[in-house]
């Protein structure tokens, strides 16, 4: 692909800056479920191409069951593919559709585990929660364990390891989940803010409302990925 | 970046459920203290040979083992997915693993100081060092087993039942127990650890002798653990992982950058994201285990 023909309109008209940050080619998967001979077999993905610029918010959209998240899984490495190719610059941070905490830590330890694993100085950690912090509005639960927050602070929480270490690409898979509308809108400026900033972020969404927020749609239909 | 933040938050996982942590120091000495007289009994009448002080030392390994496993069984198949995902993020999936089993060690530190402790108070121990060495061994290999178990069965009563299973059969069956003549029975965890820590030479061996064989369980049985749990630990690799020349990712399009782990990839620089992340950003310290992140 011509880089050149990868640059993309923003909704406000802005340019985004094309460089391709992650490159889905041919994706294919299928589940296996049950024992042999009542082996199934289901084909959730059939060749998903997908490409993600720097400075792009993409949009990934879907019927239930039509394999989003499974593409999700398959990009950041949680699931092996069948088939196909996942090419991309840096570092993916992801945010599960289901929040994946240890429950009896609190959140600031969560932090400190995920700066350890992203490899963060301890300073950098602490000033990027701080951050976090401010922009999701969850500080006075520094202290306090996961299984005691309620389903929306837990999908701050979930949504704020996967920023923690500023990675070049964003996968957030149904992040505002239980989310209030005033977190709602502080999401949406947190990703304006990463999109200004030349990361890309691709997000897995159910609302019709969100679809003018992106700077393209792309949708699993029949198991390929199809602008829309 | 070292495995022991990883190791400190682990233990305080696990033992900040009271519950777990009252398991780990009651079991062992009700076990010691109240069960072993009763076994002895049961292994009279089973046809042992073996003297009662025997079964009361063996109980300790026994209590020890028990708890070690199935300790490490919960915490292995509860904590999975937030583990895989600290690999997702970079840590390398290597040191997870040394991290579980460490933390693992000290649950068993603490089950089995309970047991010798439980031992000593009900009947004194006869010969400390096979005593305590007995029962380090025989909780490593339970450790290791609950951790097989673990990565390996995620349904938690599936997963306990098995672990309580092959404990069962290890210590009824064992040389303690009446049926240690049984050739089947040597090929079970704790068999020569049993004979070894009770000073009951098994006569069956070989040149290794029985705490070499004890020993050859023990590393195997973390050896084998750390291997399991590292295979379910570690990122997917899919089939085919490359960059297509002159595509889209021309530029960055080495081998190694269609990996899906983090640390094998550059991040390339980036304007920053958030104004007030401009300075935690340019603070962050180049990473020995990520160098290419600095």
């Amino acid at each position: 692909m011509d880089t050149t023909s990868a640059v993309t309109a923003g909704p406000a008209g802005t340019r985004s800056t094309a460089e391709p940050v992650l490159a889905v080619h041919g994706i294919t998967k299928a589940y296996r479920r049950g024992i042999w001979p009542v082996r199934r077999r289901r084909q959730v993905l059939r060749g998903v191409d997908l490409t993600l610029n720097a400075g792009e918010v993409v949009g990934l959209v879907g019927e239930n069951g039509s394999g989003k998240s499974t593409l999700m899984k398959v990009i950041v490495g949680a699931l092996a593919a069948d088939d196909g190719t996942v090419t991309r610059s840096g570092r993916i941070g992801y945010c599960p559709q289901e929040p994946v905490l240890y429950g009896r830590l609190t959140c600031d330890e969560h932090f400190e585990l995920y700066g350890h694993a992203y490899g963060m100085s301890p300073a950098a950690m602490r000033d990027a929660r701080a951050e976090i912090y401010a922009a999701l509005g969850f500080e006075r639960y520094a202290r306090t364990r996961a299984d005691q927050l309620s389903g929306g602070t837990q999908a701050k929480l979930n949504l704020g390891l996967a920023l923690l270490a500023d990675p070049p690409v964003l996968l957030l898979d149904e992040p505002y989940a239980g989310f209030d509308w005033d977190t709602y809108q502080k999401f949406w400026g947190l990703v304006a803010a990463r999109r200004a900033g030349g990361r890309a972020v691709l997000i897995v969404s159910h609302f019709v409302v969100d679809e003018q927020r992106f700077d393209r749609i792309v949708a699993i239909r029949d198991g390929k990925g199809v602008p829309r | 970046m070292n495995a022991f933040p990883f190791v400190r938050r682990f233990l305080a996982d696990y033992v900040r459920n009271p519950v777990n942590l009252f398991l780990l120091v009651v079991v062992p000495t009700v076990f010691v203290v109240a069960a072993a007289g009763r076994l002895a009994d049961l292994a009279r009448l089973l046809g042992s040979t073996a003297a009662a002080g025997t079964v009361g030392t063996a109980s300790a390994g026994w209590a020890a083992g028990f708890l070690a496993g199935i300790a490490m069984y919960f915490q292995v198949a509860a904590a999975r997915d937030a583990d895989r995902a600290l690999v997702l993020a970079g840590l390398p999936a290597r040191r997870l693993v040394a991290a579980r089993l460490s933390a693992g060690l000290g649950l068993a530190a603490l089950a089995g100081t309970t047991a010798l402790v439980a031992l000593a108070l009900r009947t004194g121990i006869d010969n400390p060092g096979r005593a305590i060495a007995g029962t380090v061994m025989s909780a490593l290999i339970y450790l290791g087993i609950g951790a097989i178990v673990g990565a390996l069965v995620r349904n938690p009563v599936n997963g306990s039942v098995i672990v309580l299973l092959v404990w069962i059969v290890d210590v009824m069956l064992g040389p303690s127990m009446g049926l240690g003549t049984r050739t089947v029975t040597r090929f079970l965890p704790t068999h020569f650890v049993t004979r070894w820590m009770t000073d009951r030479p098994s006569g069956h061996a070989g040149r290794l002798g029985d705490l070499g064989i004890a020993g050859a369980w023990t590393a195997g049985a973390l050896a084998l653990a750390f291997l399991v749990v590292l295979a379910t630990a570690r990122i997917a690799r899919h089939r085919r992982w490359h960059s297509h020349p002159g595509s889209i990712v021309d530029g960055f399009g080495r081998e190694e950058d269609a990996l899906p782990h983090p640390r094998r990839v550059a991040d390339p620089p980036q304007q920053n994201l958030l104004p007030r992340l401009t300075e935690a950003a340019t603070r962050r310290a180049p990473d020995r285990d990520h160098p290419s992140a600095a």
